[in-house]
């Protein structure tokens, strides 16, 4: 095989992973290294798909000991399999960094021969990276589920950030399409990189060197019939209790083994919807309790800050000169730059509409929620009315099948997977933990 | 009410800034020398660029804004939009600076302040945009080239960047625009008005072995890394502008 169509089937293992972000750390430039990382991180273009590209990411190999149904790289998918070598690689990362083209490498593999293996390898390449081509740029490393403690850590010293993916949203979901996966060869690893993490908090800035990223996880959505309710709850116990810097979802693309996955297409409605939530976790002081209920799902034809809002009319209108900025927050189309806009103005001047205007506030739907100076501009304070100018006209025509997932041909093993689901989800997601 | 002139560098417009206030005559507009018709209407004064006027400028602002602020106030100055109104606006918030200090940056309901913060966000972003959209050729002789069309005047931004990203390389790049080249060899950085010689790097690139080589496998892997089945153009141009397709390596058209 030639170093092209190496390059190509491993690019094509890789693409499933979210994960592109070359943010959270910041590096000036160093005496004797090639590049730097900005804290923002930089895109560099963006795919058909409309993702972004950032990294560079690739798989070391997609050669897999595993047989996880959901994967395209798994045992029994009829796929080509390659392997690069770690100066191969470091070439392409270093050929790709001074065009321009990348601001770092995403690298991650299959797992070969057995963790250790496949962890050595890949930190193998990294240091090779970091220390013969001198490379001061960022890199984003795949733990290896199973890898040994002493690897981790070693890793983590080299690299930006480090992901661990926790894959499926409950330990069931999980037993029934990654049986070969344990979820503790999951969360020990990241519960010691939260350790590490959290240890050199105190340490001054010059030594705190290990994953200045952080770490990061992802969930597929949709492959299983696990609701959106234990998946937030998920979320918000992740980035409480292991400090994560970002879980990412990825609406389930056909590709996996077809007798126990839905071949319907990818669920992108759903996928956002996720990622709102969990923006309002993460920015807006919402806890997932106000969110959705543990067994539902999050609605689809307005955003969950809308759908809470109008369960809450009680709370509203707010008047924007006097509100506290936490409530601010809280109100739909006011986002954390626009409610800190009006607080720091509201100083200088009680705000007109047109003032709000200015400022750039769009208020299609915050003014159904808002006095400005003591009056009200929206059209009513109904809140079925208010629902009906919510809903963008975009996804009036929102697919509802959402909870039909699993395909036809196999109802017994949905429907048990189903049962035992919903009644251990209920209680694991109380802890957030699968 | 007058009409100043300069010789449409930022050093000049700091030293009009200087004028007026030393004078007391407000302007009825700011424009760089010989870029729009006379107006016969008001009386049009020629400032010259005294750069000892322009620093006390700068340092009563950064005293009053900081490095940041007055990084903004470059940016505004820099936009490439608004061009009959651009110099005037970004005085009159100088003016509203130094009439209420660093307070005014926050004052954001102000016609003054949103339409100077409008100019620097166009700015700002699109040298964000450039900072991973700049797209680098290796040439024979060890260089790295670059072109770009880009909006607004951000070269001398992009070359300071590129020259800490990457400090072991030199490198040339060309906005096409302003025919204005920012150039970096190996330890200090210049940006520099175009010449003859300078532009015939870009005429006939010579390019290094590697160069095809790179060049055909990013344009396997923007194609691979694409998911099919969740293709969305309007994602794809929304967050990157067709108007820069045009010297994206990975972009066959």
């Amino acid at each position: 095989m030639t170093l092209k169509e190496k390059f190509r089937v491993l690019t094509e293992g890789a693409k499933y992973d979210v994960s592109c972000s070359s943010s959270g750390s910041s590096r000036g430039p160093q005496k004797g290294k090639i590049g730097l990382t900005n804290v923002g991180g930089v895109c560099h273009s963006f795919t058909a798909d409309g993702r972004c590209i950032s990294l560079l990411k690739v798989l070391m190999t997609n050669n897999c000991i595993y047989d996880c149904k959901y994967c395209v790289n798994r045992t029994s998918a009829d796929v080509p399999r390659a392997m690069l070598m770690p100066e191969e690689l470091c070439e392409i990362v270093m050929g790709f960094y001074e065009r321009n083209y990348i601001e770092g490498l995403f690298l991650s593999s299959a797992v070969f021969r057995d963790p250790d293996y496949t962890m050595e390898l890949l930190l193998r390449t990294v240091t090779l990276l970091r220390k013969k081509y001198r490379f001061g740029g960022y890199i984003h490393m795949k733990a290896i589920p199973g890898a040994s403690p002493e690897l981790i850590e070693q890793a983590a010293e080299i690299v930006d950030r480090m992901s661990m993916n926790i894959e499926l949203p409950t330990s069931t979901s999980l037993k029934l399409l990654a049986p070969q996966k344990k979820k503790e060869a999951i969360t020990t690893p990241m519960r010691q990189l939260s350790d590490l993490y959290d240890e050199q908090k105190n340490a001054p800035s010059r030594s705190r060197t290990l994953i200045p990223a952080g770490q990061t996880t992802q969930m597929i959505v949709g492959a299983t019939p696990d609701p959106d309710g234990v998946i937030i709850r998920l979320s918000e116990g992740l980035y409480r209790k292991f400090a994560m810097k970002r879980v990412y979802y990825s609406a389930y693309v056909p590709m996996g083994d077809p007798s126990l996955l839905p071949l319907t297409p990818p669920n992108l409605l759903r996928e956002n919807r996720l990622y709102q939530a969990d923006w309002l976790l993460r920015f807006y002081g919402f806890e997932a309790n106000e969110l959705v209920p543990v067994n539902y799902n999050l609605p689809s034809d307005i955003d969950p800050k809308s759908d809470w809002a109008l369960r809450n009319m009680d709370k509203f209108p707010v008047e924007v000169n006097d509100a506290p900025y936490e409530t601010l927050l809280r109100v739909p189309g006011i986002g954390v730059k626009n409610a800190w806009r009006i607080r720091e103005a509201r100083k200088y001047t009680r705000l007109d509409i047109d003032d709000l205007k200015r400022m750039r506030v769009v208020l299609k739907r915050a003014k159904n929620f808002l006095t400005v100076n003591g009056k009200f501009y929206g059209g009513s304070l109904n809140t079925d009315v208010i629902h009906s100018l919510l809903v963008m006209p975009e996804y009036q025509k929102a697919p509802s099948e959402q909870l039909r997932l699993f395909p036809e041909e196999s109802p017994t093993l949905a429907a048990a997977h189903r049962n035992r689901l919903l009644s251990e989800s209920a209680h694991e997601s109380l802890t957030g933990e699968f | 009410m007058i009409r100043y002139t300069y010789d449409g560098t930022f050093d000049g417009f700091l030293s009009v800034v200087f004028y007026i206030y030393e004078k007391k005559l407000p302007p009825s507009s700011i424009i760089p020398d010989g870029e729009y018709q006379t107006d016969f209407f008001s009386e049009t004064v020629f400032v010259p660029t005294d750069i000892s006027k322009a620093m006390r400028v700068e340092n009563s602002l950064t005293s009053k804004i900081g490095n940041i602020g007055f990084g903004q106030i470059i940016s505004a100055f820099s936009c490439g939009f608004e061009p009959e109104n651009k110099d005037l606006k970004i005085f009159d918030f100088i003016r509203l600076v130094l009439r209420v200090g660093g307070d005014a940056c926050k004052m954001y309901h102000l016609h003054t302040v949103s339409d100077f913060y409008s100019l620097v966000l166009k700015t700002d972003k699109e040298a964000q945009h450039m900072q991973g959209f700049l797209r680098f050729k290796s040439l024979s002789n060890g260089i790295l080239a670059a072109e770009y069309s880009p909006d607004n005047d951000i070269t001398h931004f992009l070359t300071s960047y590129f020259s800490r990203r990457n400090s072991e390389n030199k490198f040339i790049i060309r906005d096409t625009i302003r025919e204005v080249y920012g150039l970096y060899n190996g330890s200090e950085w210049t940006v520099v008005p175009g010449t003859p010689q300078l532009s015939s790097v870009f005429e006939d690139l010579v390019y290094s072995e590697k160069e095809l080589v790179f060049r055909d496998l990013w344009q396997q892997y923007y194609d691979t890394v694409s998911i099919a089945s969740r293709r969305n153009e309007r994602q794809r141009t929304q967050f990157m502008p067709r108007r820069y397709w045009k010297y994206l390596t990975e972009i066959v058209i």
